[in-house]
């Protein structure tokens, strides 16, 4: 009977409050959606990528060697642990496609044998394999096919080996070795520019020159095997026969290590944007739980007077506070599921996964309603225990209205201003909790949003220092092969070339007080000017003849400072000591720079380079371009307009996705938040409201002081929320972080003007829609009921 | 019916102080007071004068801060929070100024909210039939007049058949008509179930109902006597 009466009350409560509770239950909602379809989406691309590495055999164990005879494959696969290993060929190529001026790098790999093992299988998504008796025939990857409109039957010209082929398009496929395809020196994918070309091995071993070798291979581990303990073995195996490759396992594999940064960057924004979501909402409904106390005292009081225990009475709001969870949930659950799926297709696009398996992650499901209640029960909390403390013969009489304090200005204000704003004044300073909850509030609404937003300016700020600022290259050439210093004199001497500058991309470890880190380490003139390195403060810097410059991240990862010697270890030649000379800021990846002659000086090689920064006249890029496809050196061509297109598009088809659709939570919760905090605040007033209708003032002068009280809200608010947003942001920035983007903390004018516009659009449209209830009120049975 | 052993309710130098130290405010000076079985008290007194208190203090709404209050053998001044509310639950209905209806729940569902945990309650319908209210049962508190509504707080209070009924100021809202219907269902229940009832109003007409009349002033009882006959309700006029 207990429950079956008071709990009555609550839903016919909820009911005549519906309008109030919806913005409660609306910014709950976004809660529960953005944490069901982060989840979601993440535990559908972690099983989607399972799946399909299990399904097409994905190798656990790489390596590249030089070419070595098949025998020695056999003698791998008996390595304890190794269930298939594919000896394959890899090598490079390059495609001349007609109606595209670039050139195309391509990497070649073999097919594997027909009845040869299961690893790195391919996913055929048009045509067929190539014939057995078709050494011409070849499967090209779908993202290079779709970006050029090849399929079956296209012909494409390559070269192979120095030599001119002309081969034809028999399937297109996917591979979980290049989910995402990097060619050389890309850091984001680019399938304009880059394609893998599988063909039979017998034809690419002659193409290449390799006869009955390999040069590569990709092995299966037993599951529960250790990749550690295998890849020691098989580098054991390999020196003792006199083999020095180069064997890593997953996490070093380009497109998986790609797409794991890409998953890793989704569930960190993914769990880190809710919680905040989360928090917002709980603070809102606490706060909207302490004025429904209070506005319920009477109720409280009588309640406890007919001999309700102070326990029950705290339990009834905790249920209060649980039922608009439970409608949070009912709203937020199949919308946090459909979004999931759309997200999650978006991705799974984007990612060329074969095969799709999107499922509502059950346990986040689970662990967002056991979380929600919680969250509910704790807002709750104080609310409740107020109202279980309340003492009943407190609570039946009406509020003791606080001692009016004069206010410094007070009577400028009236002078100028008029009563109503004074009374709007006072009001905020007698009431300075509530004015606090409200502009609380609001600061949450516009915080959440700038925390979302910002991230749009962040990519710009990549793009506008990365791209921008320190790299002035038209291109970046790099080289099949190092290449003598001298090279860069005969491409300086290409038609249109204007300037180049020279590179040395080296694989090294750097080592400083036991932290290490494989970085590759780059070597450009000490005064380059077409790659330029940029300090903290985003000045150019120079660099010294004789120390590294670190990037501030990777600085940060070894425990660098200015000065410190820092131990070089190329990954062939001797290891060497520099003093850290400089740390600069970098967006993209890890850095670690040193001069391009210094570091010449060092290698056994001598002055040697691996790539070269262009720089040529618009008006001679054909010719330019044509003296770069004639060239045979040339492995890699991107331009920079390419690459930042491609890093826009990388980033626009991950990141912001997920960031667009909490960016719309947030836009979402925040109209939800000041609507809610609106319609609590005029219920609060109504027969204050009312008292002055009878005293004779005017609809217009009532909703002025209403949208005065709100005014003086947001303009708090405002600068609140966005130290609130910075605040959250940098949370989020922090969280972001890795080895491969480094998001800066980047506010434009446009994030602060679309966080304030929201909220004031927000704050109009309520307060146009509680200019309605302003107009319904009964003056004479407000009174009526505040006499008695 | 002053006699000691035919009180419900046995109250000795009662005393209630509120605030701090530097601003006590002593509502109650050490009031004595008893209250017999079926008598009908009616507390008068200017605003401040401790009328309110002295009934809060006796529906356990609110402690002494000195002296006894005996509700037969139970002292209340003993009892914790939980004991003070089970007291409020089984013996007293109170009878507000403001009404203090649940606006979401309809008046038959406010009047069973006073029965609930009560063994002995009535039916609600029952007792809203006693205050003449049986046809609006199904009504919403904004659905009734102010005389409706008081009628449904009686309706409320009585339906647990308390020992104590205790209004405060249950006229102070209504017009003088609305006033004597209300009042009316107070003296029919004092008569029919033997509630022991006490009324504090600041209108003098009221006193006329009771049994006896007690004058506060000031935190302390200044004058009581005792009306030769109860005159009727519904010939009170103010």
């Amino acid at each position: 009977m207990v429950i079956g009466l008071l709990d009555r009350k609550l839903l016919r409560d909820l009911w005549r409050w519906r309008a109030q509770g919806l913005g409660i239950v609306l910014v709950l909602a976004c809660a529960v959606a953005t944490v069901v379809m982060s989840f979601s989406v993440q535990r559908s691309l972690a099983e989607t990528r399972a799946d399909y590495y299990h399904r097409h055999g994905f190798a656990d164990l790489f390596a590249t060697l030089p070419p070595a005879p098949l025998s020695l494959a056999d003698e791998v696969r008996r390595i304890p642990g190794v269930v298939a290993a594919a000896a394959r060929i890899v090598g490079p190529g390059g495609i001349s496609l007609d109606g595209f001026d670039e050139p195309i790098t391509a990497r070649l790999v073999s097919l594997p044998e027909r009845d040869g093992p299961a690893v790195n299988v391919l996913a055929l998504q048009q045509g067929r394999m190539p014939a057995g008796d078709r050494p011409d025939e070849i499967v090209i990857d779908a993202g290079f096919a779709k970006a050029h409109g090849l399929g079956p039957g296209s012909r494409l010209t390559m070269s192979i080996g120095g030599h001119k082929h002309t081969l034809v398009i028999a399937g297109t496929a996917l591979s979980p070795e290049f989910i995402f395809a990097l060619g050389p020196g890309q850091i984001v994918p680019d399938d304009r520019r880059f394609a893998i070309v599988w063909q039979d091995r017998r034809a690419l071993a002659a193409a290449l020159g390799l006869g009955d070798r390999f040069n590569d291979l990709a092995l299966r581990l037993a599951p529960g095997a250790s990749a550690a303990v295998a890849r020691e073995a098989v580098d054991h195996l390999l020196a003792a026969n006199g083999v020095v490759a180069v064997v890593h396992d997953r996490e070093r594999q380009p497109s998986h290590a790609f797409v794991e940064s890409q998953l890793e960057e989704l569930g960190a924004i993914g769990v880190l944007v809710p919680a905040i979501f989360l928090g917002v909402a709980v603070f809102l409904l606490h706060a909207s739980m302490l004025r429904i106390v209070e506005l319920q005292r009477p109720e409280i009081g009588i309640v406890k007077a007919l001999g309700f225990d102070d326990a029950t009475v705290g339990r009834h709001y905790v249920k209060l506070a649980l039922a608009l969870a439970i409608a949070a949930s009912v709203l937020g659950l199949p919308a946090g599921v459909g979004l999931g799926l759309v997200v999650t297709e978006i991705y799974a696009g984007f990612f060329r996964f074969p095969v799709l398996h999107y499922g509502p992650d059950l346990l986040a499901v689970a662990a967002v309603m056991v979380v929600l209640g919680a969250a509910a029960m704790l807002a709750a909390l104080q609310p409740a225990a107020r109202a279980a403390a309340l003492p009943p013969a407190r609570a039946i009489l009406p509020p003791t209205p606080t001692s009016p304090r004069a206010i410094v200005g007070e009577q400028m204000v009236v002078r100028h201003l008029g009563v109503p704003a004074v009374l709007v004044l006072r009001q905020v300073v007698r009431l300075p909790l509530r004015t606090l909850l409200t502009t609380l509030a609001v600061a949450f609404a516009v915080g959440l949003q700038i925390a979302t937003l910002f991230s749009f300016d962040a990519l710009d700020e990549m793009v506008d220092v990365f791209y921008g600022r320190a790299q002035r290259q038209d291109a970046t050439i790099a080289f099949a092969a190092p290449l003598p210093f001298g090279t860069l004199a005969d491409i300086a001497r290409w038609p249109g070339a204007r300037q180049v500058e020279g590179r040395l991309d080296l694989p090294a470890r750097l080592t400083l007080r036991g932290a290490a880190r494989d970085v590759v380490l780059a070597g450009i003139p000490a005064d380059a000017t077409l790659q330029r390195l940029l300090d903290t403060a985003l000045a150019p810097v120079t660099l010294a003849d004789d120390g590294l410059a670190l990037s501030r991240r990777l600085a940060g990862i070894l425990g660098a400072r200015i000065g410190d010697r820092v131990t070089v270890s190329p990954a062939t030649g001797r290891p060497f000591d520099l003093p850290v000379a400089a740390i600069v800021e970098q967006y993209v990846g890890l850095g670690a720079y040193m001069d391009l002659a210094t570091l010449g000086s060092r290698l056994d090689t001598g002055p040697i380079v691996t790539g070269a920064e262009v720089k040529f006249a618009d008006e001679d890029r054909t010719d330019f371009l044509r003296a770069l496809q004639g060239s045979s050196m040339v492995a890699g061509y991107m331009p920079r307009t390419a690459t930042v297109e491609a890093f826009r598009e990388t980033m626009a088809r991950t990141l912001t996705i997920i960031v667009s659709a909490f960016v719309a939570f947030a836009a979402v919760a925040a109209f939800a938040i000041v609507d809610a905090t609106v319609r609590v605040a005029l219920s609060e007033r109504l027969r204050e409201l009312a008292i002055l209708r009878a005293l004779g003032f005017g609809e217009s002068t009532i909703l002025l002081m209403l949208a005065g009280e709100l005014a003086l809200a947001v303009a708090l608010a405002l600068p609140l929320g966005a130290a609130v947003g910075l605040g959250l942001g940098q949370v989020i920035v922090w969280t972001l972080d890795n080895d491969l983007f480094h998001v800066p903390l980047v506010v434009g004018w446009r994030s602060y003007a679309t966080a304030a516009g929201t909220v004031l659009a927000a704050a109009i449209l309520s307060s146009t829609l509680a200019a309605g209830r302003v107009r319904k009120i009964d003056v004479v049975a407000a009174l009526r009921a505040a006499a008695a | 019916m002053s006699e000691p052993e035919r009180a419900v309710l046995m109250a000795r130098g009662l005393a209630k102080t509120y605030g701090s130290a530097a601003g006590r405010v002593h509502a109650l000076r050490g009031v004595d007071f008893d209250l017999a079985r079926g008598e009908l008290v009616v507390l008068l007194g200017p605003s401040g004068s401790g009328k309110s208190t002295l009934l809060h203090l006796l529906g356990g709404l609110d402690r002494a801060s000195a002296g006894r209050l005996l509700f037969g053998d139970l002292d209340l001044a003993m009892l914790d929070e939980r004991a003070l509310t089970l007291y409020r639950r089984r013996h007293v209905g109170f009878v507000f100024q403001a009404y203090n209806l649940i606006a979401s729940l309809t008046a038959s569902e406010n009047v069973a909210l006073g029965a609930v945990g009560v063994e002995r309650a009535i039916a609600p319908r029952e007792a809203l039939a006693h205050v003449g209210l049986a046809d609006l049962a199904d009504r919403f508190p904004a659905q009734l007049s102010g005389g409706e509504q008081q009628r449904v707080a009686v309706a409320r209070a009585i339906v647990r058949q308390p020992d104590l009924l205790l209004c405060d100021e249950p006229t102070g809202a209504l017009d003088s008509a609305t006033g004597v219907v209300v009042l009316e269902a107070l003296d029919r229940v004092n008569r029919d179930f033997a509630t022991a009832v006490v009324v504090v109003t600041h209108n003098a007409v009221i006193g006329g109902l009771a049994d006896r009349v007690v004058h506060l002033a000031d935190g302390a009882i200044v004058r009581s006597w005792r009306n030769q006959a109860r005159a009727e309700a519904r010939n009170l006029a103010w």
